[in-house]
């Protein structure tokens, strides 16, 4: 059973997500503020977090970088519920690392199941039918490791996911629409610049080997093919 | 020597660069065209005379006086002197009392001149004339558009956020004066007020927008749940459906006090300066809650003198009564007192309402009266509040001639006392 962190201090929203997500089979706990949700969320160690943005001690994308800094908890999916509906603190979620978002106000229903498919494709990243490598960069999606020449690099799991999925299409152009569907799992409504960041922020884990991350200018990124590597 | 149509020229140049709107509609053919046939060297001289004149021009006027030419045409060009001379003085003065900063650089973007405002606007005492600008004002941004004015001929407005000696931010024109008239001018405005008051107005859409999308997303969501499902969990179903009511309850307000606020903004609600009585008034307002004090178990207490009164509009001042009183009430812990009391100061009728409640920390009561300002957000909400009343109050008492204060101390209990024109 998944467990769930509900960071929300409206009572009675909180009730209500509460409500839904156990009858949905999920085991939930309740934060009332950020500080509280990175403590809780330690001891708890959920796998999804649903983090209201208007929190009453700190900014939710305050919580959403701490989380996505923690080692301990850098893998944990983060969806974000926002009242701001506005473009610009979704984009600036989701550059920051969450998994998705829901704004207010949202269906229930729709809700639960963005949180299945967040959760799905998480369970999918640690699927596959062995190592994956590419260069001197190794992937393996059992023990969700990633190693450049022996040495582990620390990925969320996003970035994770972004580059399993560029190791699975060697040499295959990816436009960022399709990274966005695949890899994120949302169609390309909002702008395309968070599979940059992430690009960016995954070639600078990677170091010298990131390089192998290829730009296709004006339609997006491909892992440079062993032949043409060789 | 034809010098005074070339002053006139420098002069509209001169106007020009004060007056960013008509710098910004003169293309560069017409800056051009402004300055040809302008002498060399006239720029730095200039400079340094316009801001002697005040002092220099009545001398040059006698100057002017003692040459006794019978020429006609000497005349005229005395006399079309002395006209320029007056314009000059005229717009020396203007610069002195603009509240816009200005400068003027030569071509290398060293500071010639300035006005006193400058002084202010910079925050400093240091010299200014000799100086670079990065020197006086630490940001690249404008000693590059000082030099692209000055080598370049491109106008430009840059906005600088200065940190010290306090923070503001400025909005900078810079123009340069002229393909053959080297150096350039600024003007600087201080846009610190203007910027709070963008950010206070995109704040308020944000949080209504927060406010107003709460309730809503509590009531849809629990609808949308009894709707598929719910309804028969014996257990749950009622409690959801109270919190609709109350969601939708508390939407209501909100919108009803949204609305009055906006009502108020615009003027919409006039009130009238009536000599009202302030016991008649308390009197009404403690009745009507007397039930929820009673339903705390608080000691409601009026004392107003009889004779009290004051030049208000009934309605308002009841309002604004009643949502004091509310707020005392909510805040007061059970078995407390809230105390109605008035009395006259001077010209003015004082109308205060003193809790023994949870008080409120020093820090927060200069922002207490701000829409949406929160001392304790789960606090307020559990008190069902919309975060509105008291930015309702003191709009309320401003459009009465009126202030309304607070005193509070932390465990103690908060005063809020309404000052009202005695009548």
């Amino acid at each position: 059973m998944s467990r769930i962190l509900i960071v929300e201090d409206e009572q009675d929203l909180a009730n209500l997500l509460t409500y839904n997500l156990s009858a949905a089979g999920f085991e939930t706990e309740t934060s009332h503020s950020g500080a509280a949700a990175l403590s809780r969320a330690k001891a708890f160690k959920p796998d999804l977090v649903l983090l209201d943005l208007m929190l009453p001690d700190l900014p939710g994308s305050e919580v959403l970088r701490l989380i996505k800094e923690d080692p301990n908890l850098r893998r944990t999916a983060v969806v974000m519920v926002t009242a701001k509906g506005q473009e610009s603190d979704r984009v600036q979620g989701l550059e920051m690392g969450a998994d998705d978002y829901v704004v207010k106000p949202f269906s229930v229903r729709e809700l639960a199941l963005r949180v299945k498919a967040v959760l799905r494709r998480m369970a999918r990243d640690s699927e596959g039918t062995g190592v994956l490598s590419a260069g001197s960069i190794k992937l393996d999606p059992a023990r969700h490791e990633v190693t450049v020449a022996g040495t582990e690099v620390a990925l969320t799991a996003l970035e994770f996911r972004l580059l399993k999925t560029l190791l699975e299409r060697p040499g295959r152009v990816q436009t960022r629409e399709v990274l966005l569907s695949d890899v994120w799992g949302i169609e390309a409504e909002i702008t395309t610049r968070t599979v940059d960041t992430h690009i960016k922020r995954l070639r600078e884990k990677l170091g010298a080997a990131g390089d192998i991350i290829e730009t296709v200018r004006g339609v997006g990124y491909k892992l440079a093919s062993p032949d043409k590597d060789a | 020597m034809n010098e005074t149509p070339q002053l006139h020229r420098i002069l509209f140049l001169l106007l020009a660069t004060l007056l960013p709107g008509l710098a910004a509609s003169i293309g560069a053919g017409a800056l051009t065209d402004l300055s040809t046939g302008l002498l060399a060297g006239g720029l730095a001289a200039f400079v340094s005379f316009i801001i002697a004149l005040a002092s220099e021009s009545d001398a040059a006027r006698a100057v002017t006086r003692t040459e006794e030419v019978g020429d006609a045409r000497q005349r005229a060009v005395a006399e079309e002197r002395d006209g320029a001379l007056l314009e000059m003085q005229t717009l020396a003065a203007a610069i002195e009392g603009m509240d816009e900063g200005m400068w003027i650089t030569d071509a290398n973007g060293v500071v010639l001149r300035h006005n006193e405002a400058l002084r202010t606007i910079l925050g400093t005492d240091q010299e200014l004339v000799g100086q670079r600008p990065l020197f006086l004002v630490r940001r690249t941004e404008l000693h590059d558009a000082v030099l692209r004015a000055c080598r370049e001929g491109v106008p430009s407005t840059v906005e600088v956020s200065m940190d010290a000696p306090r923070s503001k931010t400025l909005e900078v024109h810079i123009v340069p004066l002229g393909a053959s008239l080297p150096g350039s001018a600024a003007v600087f405005r201080d846009v610190t007020e203007r910027k709070r008051l963008e950010r206070v107005r995109q704040d308020f859409v944000a949080n209504v927008s927060h406010e107003l999308r709460t309730p809503i997303a509590a009531i849809l969501g629990y609808a949308e749940t009894l709707r598929s499902g719910a309804l028969s969990d014996a257990k749950h179903a009622p409690q959801m459906v109270e919190i609709i009511h109350r969601q939708s309850e508390r939407l209501g307000e909100l919108v009803s006090d949204l609305l009055e606020l906006s009502r108020l903004d615009a003027g919409e609600r006039p009130l009238s300066s009536t000599r009202v009585s302030l016991g008649e008034v308390a009197r009404q307002a403690s009745e009507a809650m007397e039930p929820s004090a009673a339903g705390k178990r608080l000691s409601l207490q009026l004392r107003i003198p009889p004779d009290l009164s004051a030049r208000a509009d009934p309605k308002a001042l009841e309002q604004v009564l009643l949502n004091l009183l509310d707020n005392a009430i909510k805040y007061t812990p059970e078995g407390g007192t809230v105390e109605l009391f008035g009395e006259r100061v001077g010209d003015r009728a004082q109308l205060s309402v003193k809790d023994t409640g949870l008080g409120i920390e020093a820090r927060h009561l200069p922002r207490l009266f701000e829409r949406f300002y929160r001392v304790d957000r789960g606090r307020s909400r559990e008190m069902g509040g919309t975060g509105l009343g008291l930015s309702i109050v003191r709009h309320l008492v401003h459009g009465m001639e009126g202030e309304v204060r607070v005193a509070s101390q932390l465990g103690v209990g908060s005063t809020f006392t309404v000052v009202l024109p005695a009548a």
